[in-house]
């Protein structure tokens, strides 16, 4: 492909196209079934929510994704390349948010900037600013907040913008103030970087209706897609009705896994 | 008032009682005659000769010549243990290769491998700097690398993701997250390190570079009970000054895990 090519292909919408037909637990010994036939093609929704029981292995699918799991058969395409490695493209934010404990929230943020980018100090402050983290940047995660560990994490990942963005229940264990400011921080910069590809792992439906274009849920044992809808309500916030109908929809189709 | 007092007495003198006590009854024991006099000294004739000797600046040479050992041992076995543990971390086969045998090493006391080494190397300084360089690189590899292995394994891959360097991973991951095991390591390393420079030094016989273990060794054979007990009084001074350093970079490294170390 020519230069040009490759820069188009940059700025194009990301393609992402996930196939797994099967996937063996990894610790198990007898061969049970974790994952099996999944097929997901993500072409023109942004946002997609994966909701679903715990423990169904939605985290080990991030993990695909990400290029960090290959134990498994099948393929990640993402614009028609094979993804079998982790890189900057696929950003993940992990359960827990993952931060270094031994790292100050600035050096946590500088460690996340790709070595092979130009970009200095100039934009770890940046960052510090926009999230009002400031005040923070000399404190160790420990110290922190639930909502600044958050905050943290989100940083790190804006700052390489990705490709595809995978979010692990991001927004468990924070109270409700917390979860808008930093849900509002993500629709920001979502609408900042519009060729991102998000995916939400979640257990709330009212988070998943609030921000995904596409919900799709799945079951365990093994874990299986069982309901995959456009989600219209995203964009028509006044159909009460019809949002309430859509959510008892989605909750009965998880009370049934 | 009462309160303040209190504090001063359990902060001064409740850690001192027993020392101060124990020098007391030696004193008195000396000067009683109760104790031999050809194998033991007064604390106050101690101390007396202890400044002598300090004006006379041999015994300073002395505690030079050592302290360099000891630093050139340690250092040189850290700088090892950390390249090790480096490599086999990221080399699984020389990994399968070579821990087992440095499992099978470690935990023989290095005490035993001075007479081999002094028919390799001989009794001069690479033989006393090897026997320290050893037995700090064995320690701290194995407790070091061990920690390293339980290492979160997301961090690695968290670090992947930002395309970092093996180099980067073990500079910004598995360093920091041992460096509580590795300073703690360190610590005993040093407190071996001296035992093994006062034995290297005690059996060498290299009179002008001798070391404090030397000077003790001489002193002894001369009969020079009060020197003998100056040298041993200057090593005990040293280690726990050595000791109280490491200690304190412990307590600043570990900010972020809010240990209390002792």
């Amino acid at each position: 492909m020519d230069e040009f090519g490759t820069k188009l292909k940059a700025y194009m919408k990301a393609v992402l196209k996930i196939r797994i037909d099967k996937m063996e637990h990894p610790e198990d010994g007898n061969n049970s079934l974790l994952i099996e036939n999944i097929d997901l093609d993500f072409e023109d929704d942004d946002f997609i929510s994966i909701l679903g029981p715990s423990a169904a292995g939605k985290t080990t699918l991030l993990r695909i994704i990400a290029g960090i799991e290959n134990r498994f058969e099948g393929r990640v395409l993402l614009n028609g390349d094979l993804i079998n490695s982790p890189s900057n493209s696929i950003q993940i934010v992990f359960q827990n948010n993952l931060l270094f404990p031994w790292k100050t929230v600035r050096s946590n943020l500088k460690f996340a900037i790709k070595t092979k980018m130009i970009v200095g100090n100039n934009n770890v402050d940046n960052w510090l600013d926009k999230l009002e983290l400031n005040e923070q940047s000399k404190s160790y995660p420990k110290t922190l907040s639930g909502g600044e560990k958050g905050r943290v994490a989100f940083a790190r990942v804006f700052m390489n913008p990705p490709k595809v963005l995978l979010l692990d229940e991001p927004f468990r264990n924070l109270d409700i103030k917390m979860k808008f400011n930093l849900q509002t921080e993500l629709i920001n910069h979502l609408n900042d970087n519009t060729n991102v590809k998000t995916i939400l792992i979640s257990h709330s439906i009212n988070d998943a209706i609030y921000l995904s274009d596409s919900i799709i849920v799945v079951k365990d044992f093994p874990m299986s897609t069982i309901f995959s809808e456009k989600n219209i309500f995203k964009h028509k916030r006044n159909d009460h009705l019809g949002r309430k109908e859509f959510f008892d929809k989605i909750k009965d189709v998880l009370l049934s896994t | 008032m009462r309160k303040k007092h209190f504090i001063i007495m359990n902060k001064i003198f409740v850690p001192f009682a027993i020392p101060i006590m124990l020098l007391i009854v030696w004193e008195i024991l000396v000067d009683f005659d109760l104790l031999d006099n050809t194998k033991s000294a007064s604390p106050s004739a101690i101390l007396l000769t202890l400044y002598t000797l300090l004006l006379e600046g041999d015994i300073l040479l002395q505690t030079l010549y050592s302290i360099m050992r000891l630093f050139s041992g340690v250092a040189v076995g850290f700088l090892f243990s950390m390249l090790s543990s480096y490599i086999l971390y990221n080399h699984k086969t020389l990994d399968r290769f070579i821990s087992p045998s440095l499992q099978f090493f470690a935990p023989i006391p290095i005490i035993i491998w001075i007479p081999p080494v002094i028919m390799m190397l001989g009794g001069g300084e690479l033989f006393k700097i090897f026997l320290i360089g050893l037995s700090t690189f064995l320690l701290i590899h194995i407790s070091a690398y061990n920690s390293m292995k339980e290492v979160n394994k997301e961090y690695l891959e968290l670090s992947d993701i930002y395309e970092k360097s093996k180099k980067q991973k073990f500079l910004h991951i598995l360093f920091p997250y041992s460096l509580s095991v590795i300073l703690t390591t360190l610590r005993i390393s040093v407190a071996i390190a001296w035992i093994v420079l006062f034995i290297t030094e005690y059996s060498s016989a290299s009179q002008n570079e001798g070391g404090l273990g030397y000077f003790i060794s001489y002193a002894r054979q001369m009969g020079f009970v009060e020197k003998q007990f100056s040298g041993v009084l200057i090593l005990g001074i040293l280690s726990y000054i050595v000791d109280s350093i490491i200690k304190n970079i412990q307590n600043r490294s570990n900010v972020w895990m809010n240990l209390e170390l002792n």
